[in-house]
């Protein structure tokens, strides 16, 4: 019998995704055309779609784990989390994008239903460090909105980037970009990637000149060199891409991006036969199956899973994605293709799809440089990092051993991810409330 | 200054727009890599041995049946109280081209693997395994195989090394695959050890498609081919006196017998060494060459599963000596029954090579075909009035030459005689043919090691097997 539900199950998963795909289309499209109604309406049936989703992932943990009590304490919590945070945005934020609180809270539902059915303590904790993270993107946005000297702050970024990249001292997992005070853990790196935006957004602000580019231009650099130095070649490759794109979009020559990208290129060469560890990287990409107990490892196992996920799923608790390395992080993209299936997986990419398109339509309408610079980077920036996680786990793409926002489980990724987000709708709050003086 | 504030914003708006489009396009490539990936290569990944989820797979699923083209059982598993075992009825019988699953995976066990663990039962079936806690029954496999001739060829060869290998010509299917020695996969596990390391007998190695042997004799067949192909006009004319020297190098008839006057056709059906061998002083070397390679020699046969590459290396630098020693197929020559098999089954087919086979459908264990395969062609390989010369000369081989052990009442048989010298001991004999010879339904090869004279071991082998085959 439970069997056969956690069979059913599959396709409800399925239906709920397409819908919040669907819905995302049409509260997107509401949004822009001003039809409150529709926006009214698209917005709660989002919220349902959520709980739904987020119901169904636990009552089969429910059914199939032995903790019942505390996975049912953990659920009312987290309900009730969702609950509050949408009081808060109908309450002070409803001028803001609301399709992409939606889809970050969508997916961190998500994040929270596969954690908790890979490892309950893993489960638990990211919802904590959700609680952080979901904090500081509701105040942040008021924060941007009020504080204006936030704007003009550029050389206290500059120095704060690089020096947080100098309080890298430790390795977790092969991975050499840790920080570690006491028992507490972080990637400064994740850190570095906001205030590097508001490092651009605020150096840039009133325009752009020679002085400027090259300070910019240094930063980046300097920045790149030593990520890849700490072997985040992740961080390096996103840098440089959200650089690159950064300054095509502000100085609007082509040259820029495809002489950058030229450059970067060749950057990756060298580092390609410098580095044995980029090299290997590529070569367990373009043949995992020659080393598959070695290099191919991860991205065998990865493909695996997907391809034993099909286009349904194994069902919920139902496949194996224990076997997959590095799961909980950089993985998790395979266990959800396992579990829930790829066709979910593709509507997965759409809703992704359209965080990022309802993010650059809105950011068209900001008149603030400062604002538009930080509002397109953090998109950038989430959409960039989002497609090298999901291009490593299906061999689109060698694996750079970034994390999936808000899904992947670490407090660090999904702090500063809601951070970003907490910026992004400082920018938007912004353009709102002129709109509504412009009303008047 | 808000002004230009304002332009420069456009203008940025304006690139945003196209790097808008640059991230649809890559999160469009995410998409279509990914459905790409379930449609072709997910299936494939289930069977790797690294796959933990294979064994979960095999521990829902009862493995599927192999069964001969009646319908026959050659590979079945039985299921006692929870515990699977894998049975041959056949044993020995089928120990190659069957296989085996418990001790790795060999032969259809190891190429069909993903049908067998795979069940297409309905719903209702799958719903009453689920609830009953039992395996759904796995997919079988119908192969193209007969029982009753590949029990046969198994009980001729018994005693012998070498392998029979039988083809449809205007098909491909393969109706019987058989090398000795053999083994009793039912028992593969306990005799593993001994079996794996008998270097002398190699019972685990498919003579059939991975024995390499030099043609001896049958490779007369592409010399006279050859002949016809430069002399269209056909007006060949030798005296035999039994030997002849070719720059140094002795080449006897066998046991040095005269054949006397001799034209192609009966040179061929003597299997004149001495006539061949003359044959080859006045051939085009490259040309030849040239035919053996379209004849698949140096290339990858059309072939899905493990199969050794037979080569040829005579070229127009070869000495007068070793041209006359390959024409006649001795030399460097190296070719493998399933080779040899596809060769005859060419002729046979009007010079179109089909593609072999020996999976002819898979079905769900309630009947429902699940995938068919159908004939394939390979290629046109020789043209039809070659074709019709060749089965004339080999009808003849049969009747009057040195094949007159397998000739039938019932139908007209053509073929080759074989006997390979080696360095290893007495030659291996060699038959390969086809009946019957004017709608042929059977090509078939045969090779004995070490048993010398053909017309004493391989040739009565061939005559039972067309007629067992053909009543």
């Amino acid at each position: 019998m439970l069997s056969i539900f956690i069979s059913v199950s599959r396709y409800i998963f399925i239906l709920l995704g397409f819908y919040f795909l669907y819905s995302s289309i049409m509260l997107n499209k509401a949004m822009f055309e001003e039809s409150h109604e529709k926006t009214v309406f698209y917005f709660n049936a989002q919220k349902l779609t959520v709980f739904l989703s987020h119901c169904l992932g636990f009552v089969i943990l429910f059914v199939t784990q032995s903790n019942f009590l505390d996975l049912l304490i953990l659920y009312v919590e987290e309900v009730l989390f969702f609950m509050l945070i949408w009081f808060v945005i109908d309450k002070i934020y409803y001028k803001t994008n609301l399709l992409i609180w939606n889809i970050v809270l969508f997916i961190t539902q998500l994040g929270f239903v596969i954690l908790t059915r890979l490892d309950f303590g893993v489960g638990k904790r990211q919802f904590y460090m959700a609680l952080i993270g979901f904090f500081a993107a509701l105040i942040i946005p008021i924060i941007i909105d009020k504080l204006n000297f936030v704007t003009k702050l550029y050389p206290l970024y500059l120095i704060l980037s690089v020096g947080f990249l100098f309080l890298v001292n430790d390795t977790i997992n092969g991975a050499k970009n840790w920080s570690t005070i006491g028992t507490f853990s972080f990637q400064p790196s994740e850190f570095v990637k906001i205030l590097f935006i508001l490092f651009i957004a605020s150096l840039f602000r009133t325009g752009i000149n020679k002085f400027r580019l090259l300070l910019s231009a240094l930063l980046c650099g300097t920045l790149v060199i030593i990520l890849v130095y700490q072997t985040d070649l992740g961080g390096a490759l996103i840098f440089t891409f959200l650089y690159i794109t950064l300054i095509y979009i502000l100085t609007a020559r082509p040259i820029i991006f495809f002489g950058g990208l030229g450059i970067g290129s060749l950057g990756a060469f060298i580092g390609y036969k410098l580095f044995a560890h980029v090299k290997v990287r590529v070569e367990a990409w373009a043949n995992p199956w020659a080393d598959i107990d070695k290099n191919g490892y991860q991205i065998a196992q990865s493909l695996f899973a997907i391809g034993a996920g099909g286009w349904l799923g194994s069902g919920l608790t139902k496949g194996m994605p224990s076997y997959i390395p590095v799961v909980l992080t950089d993985f998790i993209f395979s266990a959800i293709s396992e579990e829930l299936g790829n066709v979910f997986s593709v509507f997965l990419i759409g809703i992704l799809i359209m965080l990022f398109l309802s993010s650059i339509k809105m950011t068209s309408y900001i008149e603030d440089r400062f604002m538009f610079i930080i509002s397109i980077g953090v998109s950038i920036i989430i959409a960039f990092q989002q497609f090298l996680i999901i291009g490593g786990v299906t061999k689109l793409i060698p694996s750079t051993g970034v994390t999936l926002p808000f899904i992947s489980y670490g407090g660090t990724s999904l702090i500063a991810s809601c951070i970003m987000i907490g910026i992004l709708q400082g920018a938007f709050y912004n353009l709102r409330k002129v709109h509504q003086e412009d009303e008047k | 200054m808000k002004d230009k504030k304002n332009d420069s914003l456009l203008i940025s708006k304006k690139a945003l727009q196209k790097v808008k489009y640059i991230f649809i396009v890559l999160f469009s490539l995410l998409i279509v890599n990914l459905i790409y990936f379930i449609v072709f290569s997910a299936d494939n990944l289930v069977v790797n041995t690294y796959n933990p989820r294979l064994e979960e797979l095999e521990k829902s699923i009862s493995r599927g049946e192999i069964l001969d083209s009646t319908g026959e059982i050659l590979a079945q598993t039985i299921e006692n109280e929870g515990k699977s075992e894998r049975v041959y009825p056949y044993e020995n019988a089928f120990s190659h081209v069957i296989g085996y699953s418990n001790q790795g995976k060999t032969g259809l066990e190891a190429y069909a693997d993903l049908f067998l663990i795979k069940s297409n039962v309905n719903v209702f079936k799958k719903l009453q395994c689920d609830i009953t806690n039992s395996k759904k029954p796995g997919d079988n496999v119908v192969t193209t195989l007969n029982a009753s001739l590949q029990v046969k060829a198994s009980e001729l060869i018994d005693g012998y090394k070498g392998a029979i290998i039988a083809i449809e010509p205007s098909t491909g299917k393969i109706l019987c695959m058989v090398s000795k020695p053999d083994f009793n996969p039912n028992d593969i596990t306990f005799n593993w050890d001994k079996l794996i390391n008998d270097d002398k007998n190699s019972p685990l190695l498919n003579r059939a498609t991975q024995g390499l042997y030099p043609p001896g004799s049958t490779f007369k067949i592409i010399t006279a081919l050859e002949y016809l192909k430069e002399n269209p006009t056909d007006n060949f004319n030798y005296t035999c006196t039994g030997k002849q020297t070719f720059d140094g190098k002795v080449i006897h008839c066998y046991d040095s017998t005269s054949h006397g006057d001799e034209d192609l056709k009966t040179a061929f059906a003597n299997s004149c060494n001495t006539a061949f061998a003359t044959i080859g002083e006045g051939l085009n070397i490259n040309d030849l060459n040239s035919l053996a390679t379209n004849l698949l020699y140096n290339k990858p046969l059309p072939y899905y599963m493990d199969y050794s590459t037979s080569s040829f290396t005579l070229n127009n630098k070869s000495t007068v000596s070793q041209i006359a020693e390959t024409v006649i197929g001795q030399g460097e020559t190296m070719v493998s029954p399933l080779h040899s098999a596809l060769i005859v089954s060419t002729i046979a087919n009007g010079g179109q090579l089909m593609k072999p086979y020996i999976i002819d459908h898979i079905e769900s264990s309630n009947g429902k075909i699940i995938k068919k395969y159908i004939p394939q062609v390979y290629d046109q390989l020789i043209e039809p009035e070659y074709t019709e010369t060749l089965t004339d000369y080999m009808i003849e081989v049969v009747k009057n030459g040195t094949g007159v052990k397998a000739a039938s009442e019932k139908f007209k048989i053509a073929g080759k005689t074989g006997s390979a010298e080696n360095p290893f001991g007495n030659a291996h004999a060699w038959f390969v043919g086809f009946a019957p010879a004017d709608k042929p339904e059977i090509a078939i090869a045969i090779v004995v090691e070490n048993a010398g004279s053909s017309g004493a071991t391989a040739v009565p082998m061939a005559k039972e097997l067309f007629e067992v085959y053909l009543q």
